[in-house]
């Protein structure tokens, strides 16, 4: 039975709530993917970002060890000088009247090694420090983090200042021996350990007969000096992890922003750290190249180092050095590495930061 | 008593346009962000293999750290490999817009 009209509940406007109702539902459709959008958009921003600046670390790490290995190929350079000095053309030393156990003027011309062994040695320990090594390196991330995404800046106080962290200054060292300087240790880029018992010695004519008369050939003492060094790792590997992360600056973006307190965040996270940031990683490291000879077998990784060099020296069969100044960088895979503990790493974080903002400084800007 | 027939009409013709309209609108959002997301990785990839992974002619051009089928061996610890891509969202309604990547690899 119809209702009387009297009765009827009145319809006028029915189509306008509705219509307020689809235009809501469709601005927060819109706003919701519009906001997501912008949201995926940085993300891949800040990947590409950590992918770029931490193969610009192992870039420019990869470039000083390639310094590095020029360093060292100049001390076993300058050993080798002096096995071919030493070894003089073949013939015996000659000093007349000589009837010691050394000849004055390889003796002199030792000293003369030994000079130059000192002046690769402290240039090859200032080419490794982690001054012209690390230090760059984490430059050259940082500044690659701010051309790839403006704002984003490296979080300074963490990897590399925390005692203990691959990238902390002392976690990898240098250490030398020199001829006449002494020694000592400076941090590095990695581990250096230095061959400290190369053998040099040398033949010479020995006159200990009536009127200087000549007595035979004798071989001068074995001299054992400090000379190149290789990389006392694992693994000729160093690696480079870099971290980006941030909350993008607008605050319209995080659903549940509350200023300095905890909220739910873009797809329930937190807006003021942790699992809100968005994060992104990127492994990369310097590969093809070799700083020296590895010391895993001992002196036999250190072909000079033969009891008589002099002999070697006038020839022939020089063992391969094994040292190649061929590092590039390449994009690696965490399962590449970074388990086994031994290898050197580098870690950057290139959070991002909105600088001048006191409220939150875990944001970038767009 | 005032006539209702073609309420329903009325409203549909409301409402479809505007869903059109969001539907469009959520099409060129995606189209853009695909762009965006398509110019980034094109130049981030550029930057990084150079001619190895994607010919000039692509829309894509620049200098890379890489040569022939390797990367190149790190000269100097001064360096900078940058890569420019670009690519464009779908033309909704004759509109399109031109979305520019770059990708930057650099020591300072």
């Amino acid at each position: 039975m119809a209702l009387h009209p009297r009765f009827q509940p009145r319809r006028r406007g029915q189509a306008a709530v509705f219509v307020a109702l689809c235009l809501m539902s469709l601005l927060l459709v819109v706003a919701f993917s519009t906001n997501t959008g912008i949201v995926v958009n940085d993300r891949i921003r800040m990947q590409e970002t950590a992918d770029l600046a931490t193969y610009a670390v192992a870039y420019s790490e990869a470039a000083s060890l390639n310094d590095i290995t020029k360093k060292n190929q100049a001390i076993a350079d300058a050993a080798q000088d002096c096995r071919t000095v030493l070894a003089h053309g073949g013939a015996p030393w000659v000093w007349p009247c000589n009837c010691t156990s050394t000849d004055p003027g390889a003796e002199i011309a030792l000293q003369l090694c030994k000079v130059e062994l000192d002046m690769a040695i402290l240039d090859f320990v200032s080419t490794a420090s982690y001054g012209r090594t690390v230090t760059p390196a984490l430059e050259a991330g940082m500044a690659t983090a701010k051309a790839n995404f403006a704002g984003s800046e490296r979080r300074t106080t963490f990897f590399d200042d925390i005692p203990g962290s691959p990238t902390a200054m002392g976690t990898y060292w240098v250490t030398w021996t020199t001829n006449f300087a002494g020694g000592g240790a400076i941090p590095s880029i990695a581990d250096f350990q230095q061959m400290r018992d190369t053998a040099f010695n040398y033949q010479f004519m020995q006159f200990c007969g009536s009127h200087c008369a000549p007595s035979g050939l004798a071989m001068s003492p074995t001299y054992t000096l400090p000379t190149w060094f290789y990389k006392d790792d694992k693994e000729p590997d160093v690696w480079v992890a870099g971290r980006v992360a941030g909350t993008p600056a607008k605050r319209f973006l995080d659903t549940d922003y509350r200023s300095g307190g905890t909220d739910n965040g873009y797809f329930g996270a937190s807006s003021t750290g942790g699992d809100d940031l968005l994060v992104a990683y990127a492994v990369a490291k310097p590969y093809d190249g070799s700083v020296g000879p590895s010391n895993l077998s001992g002196l036999a990784a250190n072909g000079n180092s033969t009891p008589s060099p002099v002999y070697q020296a006038k020839g022939i069969d020089y063992p391969e050095m094994s040292m190649y100044d061929e590092y590039r960088a390449r994009m690696a895979g965490i399962q590449d590495g970074l388990t086994g503990g031994l290898d050197p790493a580098t870690l950057v974080m290139l959070d991002g930061i909105e600088l001048g903002k006191s409220w939150d400084t875990s944001r970038f800007e767009h | 008593m005032r006539c209702r027939r073609g309420q329903s009409a009325v409203e549909t013709m409301m409402v479809v346009p505007i869903v059109a309209l969001t539907i469009l609108s959520l099409y060129y959002l995606w189209s853009v962000i695909f762009a965006s997301e398509n110019a980034h990785i094109r130049a981030r990839e550029y930057a990084l293999h150079g001619d190895a992974y994607l010919p000039d002619s692509e829309g894509v051009s620049g200098s890379a750290p890489f040569s022939g089928s390797n990367y190149s061996r790190a000269d100097s610890t001064s360096f900078r490999f940058e890569a420019t891509a670009t690519d464009e969202s779908l033309a909704v309604f004759g509109h399109s817009d031109p979305i520019e990547a770059t990708a930057v690899i650099t020591s300072n």
